[in-house]
């Protein structure tokens, strides 16, 4: 499903005293299999932005066509529960929707809510619980004995059991251990390429941005600033230090190299292999000449 | 330097038979450092910061704060008022309806007399540079800015030691900036010891030193320049290294042979650079 957004704005409290833009002039085009990354500061509209994908937040003007569902102002889509069907979300901090008795309970609910058997959401949870790094012991025990880390899989799992084709991801490593993001990270990116997922990450790290996204969008101010590939939107320096973003590490580094050494390397180098191998190349050049 | 606050042979665990969280910890925090501790989600960090200000009292072992044992009921008061805890989620921790009321509450507690309380509240929030926001409802403020309030609600009582559990892990790159240049300046000026827990390396770097833990047990102390030397023990037990020491590390696998680690870019790149004029 391609999800196109044209000309969305979004008002909060719209027609009182506290009316406050939150979007405007958003206009994105999301082909299906993409993975894309929102970068921004707290407060640039990215998650009120994420809201629009499943139908929580309705567009002041503007609309929002996702497959052949389509979300303007005004109008109703009634279809919402189909669309929810295909748009899974996993929000800030997900631990804190955990409500069930048992781990599996909490797993099976979203699907059995949207029809599917109990037969086949129990062995969607028993199939998830090992993809997001738990084991079986875990499907009957209560989520609430769980460390932080492991109730953020579980409810993870739960996202997934819908089997979503579009995937929303609202910072879902704030928090974590580096080990744990990394693994979450990983699980995600697995994940999108395995099913075919269109993944959209709302994030802080560059670091990731970078690593795992076809495409970025970098919100500020409620609209979009700058979008791009990695190695584009990267590459401009000045535009990020305008907005008061960082640029990778991996970038910062290989700029200094080339300027250290006057010479040019690839561009798209997100990953400390990829650095090592482009800084081993400049100390090898200078060894063979 | 004096020793502030003494951990000897501390035990906890959370309920009988379970593991034990804490296992015989020692530590020792001296005034006016920065001391950071590091470890990875679950590695007893948290429950040890409990323990530092009488939030939970050790199985085994004695803390002493000051001198004051934070077992004993007659002097847990001391501890608590010696040592203030801003935690992790802002959201969590915002008691009052405005930025002013919220630093009031802790001072109000205490029995502080109205005069000094206001201009203590004044005084502290100054502190932190919130002045503007004093009547601002804290669902209007961002997250380093919740987390410079509940800063201010701690300065408000004096303390000797504030601890940082975690503080800044879910904020964002610039919130975590805030916070973090609010409490240097608070060190550098007042004199304050910061303990700060944390699993981002790059943030334990800046302190004067280093306690890493894993599985309940303190298994490394030191200055950061000579804990980071041991790059495999901090990623087997899950941390990150700060990415010049893991250019640093990688090259040198790959037979280069480069001498001082370093935290900076720049350093890395003047290393490499001399390297390669050697070649």
């Amino acid at each position: 499903m391609d999800i196109t957004i044209k000309d969305l704005e979004h008002l909060y409290s719209k027609g009182t005293p506290f009316e406050r833009i939150a979007l405007k002039d958003v206009d994105l085009s999301i082909k299906q299999g993409t993975f894309l990354s929102i970068i921004g500061h707290t407060g640039s509209g990215k998650s009120t932005l994420i809201q629009h994908l499943n139908g929580l937040l309705k567009p002041t003007s503007g609309s929002i066509q996702i497959g052949d569902f389509h979300i303007k102002s005004g109008e109703k889509e009634k279809r919402l529960k189909d669309l929810r069907k295909h748009v899974g979300v996993v929000f800030q901090y997900p631990e804190h929707q955990l409500f069930e008795e048992t781990i599996e309970k909490d797993i099976i609910f979203g699907p059995m809510n949207f029809g599917v058997a109990e037969d086949e959401a129990k062995k969607r949870a028993a199939h998830l619980i090992d993809l997001v790094g738990l084991d079986q012991s875990f499907l009957q025990r209560s989520p609430f004995d769980l460390s932080g880390g492991q109730m953020r899989r579980v409810a993870i799992a739960g996202v997934l059991a819908m089997k979503p084709s579009i995937l929303i991801l609202d910072e879902p490593t704030a928090g974590l251990d580096p080990r744990g993001r990394k693994e979450i990270m990983e699980l995600f990116y697995r994940l999108h390429n395995e099913e075919n997922l269109t993944t959209i990450l709302v994030t802080h790290s560059m670091e990731d941005a970078a690593r795992y996204s076809d495409q970025i969008v970098i919100m500020e101010k409620g609209t979009v600033a700058l979008q791009g590939t990695p190695v584009e939107v990267f590459s401009d320096a000045d535009a990020l230090t305008a907005l008061s973003l960082d640029v990778p590490e991996t970038m910062q580094f290989i700029h200094r190299l080339e300027t250290r050494f006057g010479t040019s390397l690839p561009k798209s180098v997100f990953t400390l292999e990829e650095t090592v191998e482009a800084a081993v190349s400049l100390l090898r050049k200078e060894e063979r000449s | 330097m004096s020793d502030l606050i003494s951990v000897q042979n501390v035990s906890f665990r959370y309920q009988e038979e379970q593991p034990y969280v804490l296992n015989n910890v020692s530590l020792t925090v001296q005034k006016g450092e920065w001391l950071a501790i590091v470890g990875h989600n679950g590695s007893g960090k948290s429950t040890l910061a409990r323990h530092l200000n009488g939030l939970l009292q050790p199985e085994k072992g004695d803390v002493l704060v000051e001198g004051y044992n934070s077992r004993d009921e007659e002097s847990i008061w001391e501890v608590r008022r010696r040592v203030g805890i801003v935690f992790q989620n802002p959201d969590n921790q915002f008691v009052g309806t405005s930025v002013r009321d919220d630093v009031a509450f802790g001072l109000e507690n205490n029995g502080v007399p109205r005069d000094e309380m206001i201009e203590r509240i004044t005084e502290s929030i100054k502190r932190v540079k919130m002045e503007e926001y004093m009547d601002q409802e804290p669902h209007r403020l961002s997250g380093g800015q919740k987390q410079r309030v509940a800063i201010a609600g701690i300065v408000a009582l004096r303390p000797s030691i504030v601890i940082l559990d975690e503080a800044t892990s879910m904020l964002d790159p610039a919130g975590r900036k805030e916070v973090l240049e609010t409490m240097r300046e608070l060190k550098e000026e007042e004199g304050m010891t910061v303990i700060s827990i944390t699993h981002d390396l790059e943030e334990a770097a800046k302190a004067d030193r280093m306690i890493v833990m894993n599985k309940g047990e303190v298994i490394d102390e030191g200055l950061p320049k000579d804990i980071f030397q041991k790059g495999d023990m901090l990623e087997e037990i899950g941390l990150d290294l700060p990415f010049p020491l893991q250019m640093h590390r990688a090259l040198k696998e790959r037979g280069f042979p480069l001498d001082s680690l370093t935290l900076s870019q720049e350093e890395l790149v003047d290393e490499i650079w001399t390297l390669q004029s050697k070649i």
